[in-house]
């Protein structure tokens, strides 16, 4: 089975870019990622796509040019971006292809979303009773973690503060201002104990890469970052996940936990060889949870990391390297491929302001609704 | 006065009960499925529990919900899950009570109640403390 590497990487600024459509932004970061690459939208053998909110992805196609290629438009929730990366990864490590490209983008509306109950075979009354609001798990999800590992409100604004300072250096990122702790801790209150400030929001944006063969690699005499591993997972039986009307008192592994370690096994690689990590944020507490969730440190040890700035850069695991979702936003279909840009940018040590010296290999991860995780490993 | 959800609960006010679908292999389902037959087994969940996690609803969801009244006016709920001894916990409202005193792992009671903004006519599922004299 064929190696596979991100020969090009491109993005299109995330936050809001008014006059500029999804699918231009799209558009926009397919040539910035084939330019990266050197090669031609021509020579692509196929392409994985997605978008939310923003169209069908195959619309790309009269942009860029019709001609005739397997384009597959990918749905798959808050892992959009990341099924379209597997989906590329797995047909060149079968060796039926050697050049292609994935790609997601999306534009939302503002404020929080609002999801269709009956989409995810639930009845009506749910979302009636207001019930279908991410915020509200999220907050659930921190709140119970916080109780049971003693995780204080400070860490959560510590998080976030660390968002915006990274934001502040990240060519790509929305939010590009540092805000101070005592503002991001006493800011509106969304839903305990998160505040504005915490939660990213639904925003704009795009990220494409090139994928391409060991072989292809030498034929070209392109580089690029080596895939190790990539993996999706759905949730457990019970699971505490995004629009859970009933869950298990006690709870068994999450879809980042299972995806988390597949990926490792296929790597044959552990948390400890990672240098450089993206971990989903859609609010400050994911962060947290999901350092554990991933193996990066056992629960409750997150309060010492951070006032040990262990993940600020500088420190031992970076992480959110470009501010995260909350300093970037959430475009729900690129976000997962915003991680896996910006950890290309550091392996390839052009990760301007937010350069993590010497990293080799780089971990991603994107959670979401319905419950589902995407885990991608690289290394340089 | 009605209790918006359908077949998954039985009674209202401080009689209610909640309601899960069993299916063929053993496992409960709740909410029961809008698309449940009339034949699907319905068992009763117990009434009393504990509190698993919750939060407050401060700012009003868009659509589909029906909270707000024809002024636009609001009022912030309280969401939560409570656990019981089944090993299930089930989603709801948290009415009577001041989060400021919550603890997880306080004991919950379930209930119906009133959750529109000036406006008794129905009531959604939820949970309340259970008061002294009860247990």
């Amino acid at each position: 089975m064929s190696d596979v590497h991100i020969i090009g990487a491109g993005i299109h600024r995330f936050g809001r870019t008014d006059g500029v459509s999804g699918l231009g932004q799209g558009e926009f970061a397919v040539r910035e990622a084939l330019a990266d690459a050197g090669v031609d939208w021509r020579d692509m053998q196929f392409g994985f796509g997605g978008s939310i909110s923003a169209g069908n992805a195959d619309a790309l196609l009269p942009r860029l040019g019709l001609t005739g290629v397997q384009f597959i438009n990918v749905a798959n929730g808050c892992a959009t971006g990341g099924s379209a990366l597997l989906s590329g990864y797995w047909a060149i490590k079968s060796g039926a292809f050697d050049l292609g490209l994935v790609v997601g983008f999306d534009k939302h509306p503002r404020g929080a979303f609002n999801a269709d109950a009956a989409r995810y075979g639930l009845p009506a009354w749910y979302g009636q009773a207001g019930l279908m609001v991410t915020t509200q798990f999220f907050a659930m999800k921190i709140k119970r973690y916080m109780h049971a590992h003693g995780i204080s409100q400070r860490s959560l604004g510590v998080v976030a503060q660390k968002a915006f300072e990274n934001g502040a250096r990240a060519p790509h990122a929305w939010r590009r201002q540092e805000v101070d702790l005592d503002t991001i801790l006493n800011s509106e209150m969304v839903n305990d104990p998160l505040t504005k400030f915490m939660f990213c929001a639904p925003a704009e944006g795009a990220a494409a890469l090139v994928l391409c063969s060991a072989r292809k690699l030498r034929e070209l005499g392109a580089s690029g970052p080596r895939i190790r591993s990539a993996s999706v997972r759905t949730r457990l039986e019970g699971g505490f996940e995004v629009f859970s009307p009933a869950v298990a008192a006690e709870q068994g592994p999450t879809p980042t936990m299972l995806a988390s370690r597949e990926a490792y096994e296929m790597a044959g690689l552990g948390p400890r060889d990672i240098d450089v990590a993206q971990l989903q944020d859609t609010e400050s507490g994911a962060e947290i949870m999901h350092m554990a969730e991933n193996g990066f440190c056992a629960d409750g040890e997150q309060e010492q990391w951070l006032a040990e700035d262990v993940t600020k850069l500088g420190g031992k695991l970076p992480v959110n390297t470009d501010g995260g979702c909350i300093a970037c936003g959430e475009p729900v279909a690129a976000s997962g491929l915003r991680q896996v840009y910006e950890n290309v940018q550091q392996l390839r040590g052009r990760a301007e302001g937010c350069q993590v010296e010497n990293a080799c290999r780089g971990y991603s991860q994107v959670y979401g609704a319905p419950g589902l995780s995407a885990v991608v490993i690289l290394e340089r | 006065m009605s209790v918006i959800a359908g077949r998954s609960v039985r009674g209202e006010g401080d009689d209610a009960c909640l309601v899960a679908l069993r299916r063929p292999d053993g496992r409960l389902t709740f909410p029961v499925p809008e698309d449940a037959s009339a034949e699907a087994e319905l068992v009763d969940l117990p009434r009393q529990g504990w509190l698993w996690s919750f939060t407050v609803q401060h700012f009003a969801p868009k659509a589909p919900y029906d909270g707000v009244s024809a002024d636009g006016a609001f009022d912030p709920f309280i969401v939560g899950y409570v656990a019981f001894d089944n090993g299930l916990a089930i989603e709801g409202y948290v009415f009577d009570a001041d989060p400021a005193n919550f603890e997880i792992g306080m004991p919950m009671r379930v209930c119906t109640r009133p959750y529109r903004h000036n406006d008794k006519s129905a009531h959604m599922i939820g949970f309340r403390p259970v008061s002294g004299g009860e247990r």
